[in-house]
């Protein structure tokens, strides 16, 4: 019932990957469209058809303009290649709770799968994690602060409102003054947004934003009907203009959602279904079970655990490899644990750690258990040396122990809640080995951040999804979580804000080296290792894209084949 | 007969209401806050004080108890924190569920849990009732979520005999109904059969020593005729008295069997409505909780009523 | 014996309860010496990367998903089983005992209060009331068990107050109360005691509830923590990795399992032990064994009631009918009634004397073949009206016992089935074994009713039982006996139950039917007084034999064995006297208690060395028959003798 994945992240998701805080960092132009994404390795999954299905579907979506810097003017439309077959069949998504809003504003990554078929982004991703073309045909960076949109002029809201810059526009000012939008870190130092013609607008920021593109795949892009921008409540009543429509008659509120086709699309290709129905699956065993024994075709948020019983049983697997696992020291003066002030303590912890032991018992293996904040898949801040920071040494961690006053043991409190309980346990006796007593904290699913922020605990496991270092170092450590205020990584924000405005890719690749350092070497992040972000489907489920920042593919393209 | 009814189901009313109170002020000894999880991580303090204030909240707890009264007496449970929708709703899509359930796990402990006492009080003292009893005391000692699991395991994932997870969307059509309670209600209705064998053996037992069993053995009547119209109908009332305890035990036993099953019915509600802290649906979930449990005790008085005639004629 | 010794070998005698304490015992110990037997640590595992061992001799029952021995934590889950049913079952005592008390002593407004709160809580299944006051206080064991406590109080909370309102009937009470004694002495040194055995029992019982309720709790979530090794919590851990594999479910899920049992099967026992009524007993249906007529005395004469003073038509003859039972905590048997004859001649009232405990109702029930288990009985013949009914088939048995016999028991209501109207009770045998419609059953529903004296049978014909006085219910059961005609109607203490003044017409009935119907009637009683009302004659039995038979008259005159003088002398008459109320001096034996001689030796007046040499023989004498050695030189005292 309890799983590694789950509550947890999706909070930590709005945090982590996407609440990329203020501060820092513009980046070069040449980087604008690199940055948005890692590159196309990590794409790379554990199952070799997965990759030929999703190289196939790159032909499909080349209809879509790529958003490279020379292509930026032309907005060339391919041909359509060939006939598209009619939408048939139902697709059946076991996720792993109810959706809680159906209001982009209102709602935290963790939603995605339920809004997507519903709302347009602006942008999106593919296959290889680069971000394409969706309501926005293409992109540019006037200058370092400000980014430029063209939109389709051919895409219509379920009740017939055309799309335009100006409702975009719109959208974007509704979003940015919503009142307690989880994704508010996303739209950090926003300044305006403009109307330029009716096909294109602007967005300025008062910082460099190089991963906005990025940003407007998620939620966070997503297009809302203007008529409802006025604050009418949208929790049970999506309006957007997305390839499918909800119907609230056929769903049961916190159990299943319903969606059908949408006639008047303006892309047909992408549907590929003609219904398709979310329903909750709040136990691990009964999420893959569905999968397994055919209830359903995709099964969302698979843990690692889990992906060998669907693997076994003949069931596919896309894997978006950016989950980052961690133990983040916020007490570093000491002022709930006087221990954890001592950067030799910290290190005796990271030295406790058998990073191949947590694979192999959270992720079966199938992890990355290397030492860095980047793992090798993210070839672009990948760095090598890291990892094998910290590796597994229980006599040095003893000795730092020993040197540090504690060689007769030392009791830390954690918290622990039943999503991420075998990850924490497994920590437990990693420390206990060492002399390292860990006390442990009940508390209830989806209470750790907030437990965390308002300084009740000094030491945690935590998680984060990588997507660029310009907005995970500093949100790793520093904004917010340097709750105890005590401000020994400013130099991380000077390095990652050098780096970001740096015009040299090695350079700026140097720098966020040693930020990264600085945060590791002090105890501060402790890697845990690198895992992916799973869902399984059925074999005669074709068309399977999953991007960052997604727990469950997208419906577009999906066909069931058979 | 009928104004006993009616008298029966109005006191029921304010039974609710009681459990509904008692609940509330429980929950509320509880200090963790919804808000923050509703919003998620990157929420503002603004944003969780509107939120809270949205909720109601952070109104005083008399004040708060005093508008969900007002609401809940005419009928409105309220919304549901977490997603948005009508508790009434919500609860009234569950009902079925969990009915169905329970009325599964209560048909199969009562079919096998009655046979099976019946033959062993017949066989009193020999080896079929030894078995029997030993089934039995094996029987309520199962803890049901066990049982669910292991049948889910091999039944469903292992042998693929039966779906290991509800219909995703409901099943369609009786034979998936039949096909999907199978293995919840086996899991959920073994305690009660043993408890319902033991009740019933120890029950014929006392009747088969009674004298009017002894008299109508000296009319010369067949063993089978004395037990089935004779012997049964007399045994039955303290049987009926265990079936409606059983059936109290079936609803808590179904908040197990639901959650491995991924059942959407009440007892995953409840179970969800008490981790997240989500008042009003926790307190629509007990009222209708007992409201059934009232509702089979007020059936059960009704069949003593036609069992026993002593009572009939007094009420 | 004292109550608790009797209670102690009754519990002790039950094996399958005693293995179930056993059980409990080695629970006990293994939680009480874990730390000794644990091999590892129960909550470090000694190599964390050891995951999901199958068992080894390192690792007895395998590793966990963190690398912890699950064998070692078993044993500390032991622990907290235990501590979690205590807690839980101290909480419901603390709470409910005094609260059950206090509101069952003084009723009123506190009782009603205290009793809606009671079932407003039990209105809600346990587990979700448990569940509901758990996200108040809390998650963590301690916590999750004060809840549970807490509403199994309420279950103790009744019964102690339904104790409280029985006790309060019984006068010793009363008369506490009257003697001054204070109400709170009154309550714990009178009631409780009584509680006692039934809460013993249902704490046994509540324990094994606890800890499933543990279990439950834990399994969920919010019962023991991450640091505490309990079933449930192991059965938690299990589910997570139960994709890979199902093993770590095992152990703990056997472990609740089998303590639960434990806990059951001892409960039951403890129950058992303190129940008086008798338990068990098939639906009492047990045919007669045919014996060989054996000799009974040391002459090597056989017993015979040779045709003698019995009617020369009998319509029921019983040879050597003896009845034997297991003996409790024995292998062997006892007999009860030892080498019965009877005869009963046609039209003829006989009447079967003694006192309880003598054996005559058994008699009559091994007649009809419905000695109840365990008892058997075996005679070498049972002839009614020339039908053998030793061996009989049950079937055609059955058929006889409806159709032939006719039977009248002690107690009226007890015979008649509450749930049923009279009329379909009497009309059953019509329809069932003469095979008549409903409408024609009906009608001669109402002609036997009328027949037996209920006034208005037309409308009393619907009624049930308990709407008819003792004397008409057991007019009611006559007319069931005489419903297909019998040739013989048994009626064992016909009127024992009725009041006196009801007593004298129902035997008027019964003499009525005798003769209107031709009809043998074998008359069961401990009463002089009736025997003399009704019985043409009379068999006398004293601890389990046929003592004396004889003709009414010369019983009564002359009695030919001095138990029967000694019945005779201790009629209350009506007559001036002085001194005590004459009675037979000693008590009758119990049946393991009969000597191999006389039965009646020891109580006797008359007794001398030779009748203590050895087994008596029913021989004949001057009136009849009679198993004493001196009856022809004593000269009994009869009634008559003392009228003059």
């Amino acid at each position: 019932m309890t799983t590694t994945n789950g509550r947890i992240w999706r909070p930590l998701v709005a945090v982590l990957a996407l609440s990329m805080m203020a501060a820092a960092c513009g980046g070069s132009d040449d980087a604008a469209s690199d940055e948005g994404g890692s590159d196309a390795d990590a794409g790379a999954t554990e199952s070799e058809s997965n990759d030929q299905e999703q190289a196939a579907e790159i032909v499909v979506e080349a209809e879509e303009q790529p958003a490279s810097e020379e292509a930026l003017d032309d907005t060339e439309q391919a041909d359509e290649p060939e006939v598209i077959p009619p939408p048939s069949g139902e697709l059946r998504i076991a996720e792993f709770g109810a959706v809680t809003s159906f209001n982009p504003a209102a709602v935290n990554s963790a939603q995605f799968g339920f809004l997507i078929p519903v709302y347009d982004t602006l942008t999106r991703q593919d296959a290889g994690l680069s971000v394409v073309p969706g309501l926005a045909t293409a992109w540019t960076r006037p200058d370092p602060n400000t980014w430029e949109f063209t939109v389709r002029d051919d895409v219509q809201f379920h009740d017939g409102t055309p799309f335009d810059a100006q409702v975009a526009v719109d959208n974007i000012v509704y979003h940015t003054s919503f009142e307690g939008n989880p994704n508010a870190g996303a739209w950090g130092g926003f300044v305006e947004a403009r109307v330029i013609d009716a096909t294109t607008f602007q967005v300025e920021f008062d910082v460099p934003k190089p991963q906005f593109p990025l940003t407007m795949s998620t939620i966070p892009g997503m297009m809302i009907n203007p008529n409802y921008l006025d604050g009418s409540d949208l929790t049970r009543n999506p309006q957007g203009s997305g390839p499918w429509m909800h119907v609230d008659g056929e769903s049961q509120a916190g159990v299943t959602e319903v969606y059908v086709l949408n006639p008047t699309y303006w892309n047909p290709a992408d549907q590929g279904v003609e219904q398709i129905s979310i329903t909750g699956f709040p136990d691990n065993n009964a999420r893959i079970n569905a999968l397994i024994t055919g209830e359903v075709e995709i099964s969302a948020t698979v843990a690692d655990t889990q992906v060998v019983t669907g693997l076994d049983a003949g069931m596919k697997l896309v894997s978006v490899p950016n989950l980052f696992p961690f133990i983040l020291i916020t007490d570093r003066n000491g002022e709930l644990n006087p221990a954890l002030s001592d950067e030799r303590v910290r290190q005796a912890i990271a030295y406790s750690i058998d990073r191949d032991a947590y694979n192999d018992a959270v992720h079966a293996g199938r992890a990355d258990a290397s030492g860095g904040i980047y793992p090798s898949n993210f070839s672009q801040f990948h760095w090598p040396e890291f990892d094998d920071l910290f590796a597994y040494d229980p006599d040095r961690a003893r000795e730092l122990l020993d040197e540090a006053g504690y060689g007769d043991g030392l009791t830390i409190t954690m918290p622990i809640m039943p999503a991420i309980a075998p990850a924490v346990e497994l920590i437990v006796q990693m420390l206990g080995a060492t002399g390292i007593n860990v006390e442990l904290d009940q508390i209830n699913n989806g209470e750790l951040g907030p437990r965390m922020l308002s300084k009740e605990y000094g030491i945690s496991w935590l998680r984060a999804l990588l997507d660029h270092p310009v907005g995970n170092l500093p949100a790793l450590a520093i904004r917010p979580w340097d709750t105890f205020q005590v401000g020994d990584l400013a130099p991380v924000d000077e390095l990652v804000a050098a780096a970001s405005v740096s015009d040299d890719p090695e350079e700026a690749r140097e720098l966020y080296a040693q930020a990264s350092e600085l945060l590791l070497e002090s105890g501060t992040i402790i890697s845990l290792g690198h895992a992916g972000q799973n869902a399984m489907y059925a074999p005669n489920v074709d068309g399977v894209v999953m991007g960052l920042g997604m727990q469950s593919p997208y419906p577009h393209g999906i066909r069931i084949i058979g | 007969m009928l104004r006993l009814l009616v008298g029966r189901l109005t006191a029921a009313v304010p039974l609710m209401f009681a459990v509904a109170t008692l609940v509330f002020f429980l929950a509320q000894a509880n200090s963790s806050d919804p808000a923050g999880s509703i919003l998620g991580l990157d929420a503002t303090e603004d944003a969780i004080d509107a939120k809270r204030a949205e909720l109601g909240i952070d109104q005083p707890l008399l004040s708060q108890y005093g508008d969900w009264l007002v609401d809940a007496v005419q009928g409105d449970l309220g919304t549901n924190w977490f997603t948005g929708e009508e508790i009434t709703t919500e609860l009234s899509d569950r009902i079925p569920v969990t009915l169905g359930l329970a009325f599964g796990g209560l048909l199969l402990a009562v079919v096998i849990g009655c046979s099976l006492g019946v033959l062993a009080a017949l066989k009193a003292g020999r080896w079929q009732d030894r078995v029997i009893t030993v089934i039995a005391s094996l029987g309520i000692a199962v803890p049901s979520f066990w049982i669910a699991l292991l049948l889910a395991y091999y039944f469903a994932i292992e042998l693929r005999w039966l779906p290991a997870v509800w219909p995703p969307g409901g099943p369609d059509g009786i034979g998936e109904w039949v096909e999907a309670l199978v293995l919840p209600s086996v899991a959920l209705g073994v305690a009660a059969s043993a408890a319902i064998a033991r009740q019933t053996r120890s029950a014929m037992i006392g009747v088969l020593q009674r004298d009017y069993v002894r008299t109508a053995l000296a009319k010369g009547l067949p063993v089978r005729r004395v037990v089935g119209r004779h012997a049964i109908r007399n045994a039955a009332i303290p049987v009926v008295t265990l079936i409606g305890f059983q059936v109290a035990a079936l609803l808590g036993g179904s908040l197990f069997v639901e959650l491995i099953f991924n059942i959407p019915g009440l007892g995953s509600y409840g179970v969800d409505a008490i981790f997240r802290g989500n008042v009003p649906a926790l307190l629509g979930f007990v009222m209708v909780i007992a409201f059934v449990v009232v509702l089979v005790n007020i059936a059960l008085d009704l069949s003593y009523a036609w069992l026993n005639p002593k009572v009939r004629v007094r009420g | 014996m004292s109550t608790r010794q009797r209670v102690q070998a009754r519990l002790t005698r039950n094996k399958v309860a005693m293995v179930g304490g056993v059980y409990l015992l080695v629970v006990v110990i293994v939680a009480l010496l874990a730390p000794l037997l644990a091999p590892h640590d129960e909550n470090l595992a000694t190599r964390f990367q050891d995951i999901l061992f199958s068992p080894s001799s390192e690792y007895w029952l395998g590793t966990d998903h963190v690398g912890r021995d699950i064998a070692s934590r078993l044993m500390f889950g032991a622990r907290y089983a235990l501590f979690a049913g205590a807690e839980a079952v101290v909480v419901a005592l603390a709470i409910g005992v005094p609260l059950g008390l206090l509101i069952g002593y003084f009723r009123g407004w506190v009782d009603a209060v205290v009793m809606r709160i009671v079932e407003t809580v039990v209105a809600v299944p346990a587990i979700v009331m448990a569940m509901a006051i758990i996200a108040g206080l809390g998650v963590g064991l301690t916590k999750a068990m004060l809840a549970v406590g807490i509403v199994y109080s309420m279950v103790i909370t009744r019964l102690t107050r339904a104790e409280v309102f029985a006790a309060r009937e019984e006068l010793y009470v009363d008369g506490a109360i009257a003697a001054g004694a204070s109400s709170i002495r009154v309550m714990f040194r009178h009631v409780l005691p009584n509680v006692a055995p039934a809460l013993i029992v249902q704490t046994t019982l509540l324990f094994a509830q606890a800890i499933l309720a543990e279990a439950g709790l834990s399994f969920l979530g919010i019962g023991a923590g991450s640091d505490q090794a309990s079933w449930g919590r192991m059965l938690r851990d299990a589910q997570l990795s139960i994709d890979r594999t199902i093993w770590p479910a095992i152990p703990p899920g056997l472990a609740v399992f089998s303590t639960v049992v434990a806990f059951n099967v001892f409960g039951d026992g403890l129950r058992d032990a303190f129940a008086r009524e008798a338990r068990g007993g098939r639906i009492g249906v047990g045919d007669v064994q045919r014996r060989e007529a054996r000799p009974i005395d040391n002459e090597g004469v056989p017993v015979q009631e040779a045709g003698g003073s019995s009617a020369s038509d009998p319509v029921l003859t019983v040879r050597g009918l003896s009845v034997a039972f297991p003996r409790l905590g024995t292998d062997d048997d006892v007999e009860v009634v030892s080498g019965i004859d009877l005869d009963v001649g046609r039209g003829e009232v006989v009447a079967l004397v003694g006192e309880s405990g003598s054996g005559k109702s058994i008699t009559a029930l091994s007649i009809l073949g419905l000695v109840p288990d365990p008892g058997q009985a075996s005679a070498s013949s049972i002839m009614l009206d020339g039908s053998e009914l030793v061996e009989m088939p049950f079937e055609q048995l059955s058929r006889i016992r409806g159709t032939d016999i006719g039977v009248i028991f002690q107690e009226p209501f007890a015979a008649l089935n509450p749930a049923h109207t009279v009329g379909r009770q009497v009309a059953e045998p019509l329809r069932y074994h003469l095979g008549m419609s409903r409408a024609a059953a009906r009608a001669r529903t109402i002609e036997l009713l009328a027949e037996v004296g209920i006034p208005d049978p037309e409308s009393r014909i619907d009624a049930y039982p308990h709407e008819f006085s003792g004397g008409m219910a057991q007019r009611v059961v006559a007319a069931m006996a005489l419903a297909c005609g019998p040739k013989l109607l048994i009626a064992d203490e016909p009127t024992t139950a009725l009041d006196v003044t009801v007593q004298g017409q129902l035997l008027d009935l019964i003499g009525d039917l005798a003769r209107r119907r031709s009809m043998s009637v074998l008359l069961i009683t401990h009463d002089l007084g009736v025997v003399a009302d009704l019985a043409d004659r009379v068999a006398v039995m004293y601890a389990g034999q046929v003592v004396e038979t004889g003709c009414l008259e010369d019983v009564f005159a002359s009695p030919q064995h001095p138990y029967t003088e000694g019945l005779i002398r201790a009629i209350p008459r009506n007559v001036s006297r002085s001194g005590d109320l004459p009675t037979i001096p000693g008590l009758v034996p119990s049946p393991w208690e009969w000597p191999d001689h006389c039965h009646f030796a020891d109580r006797c007046e008359h007794v001398t060395q030779e009748c203590r040499s050895g087994a008596v023989a029913l021989t004949p004498s001057a009136t009849g028959l009679s198993r004493c050695v001196r009856a022809e030189e004593l000269a009994l005292k009869g009634v008559r003798e003392e009228a003059s």
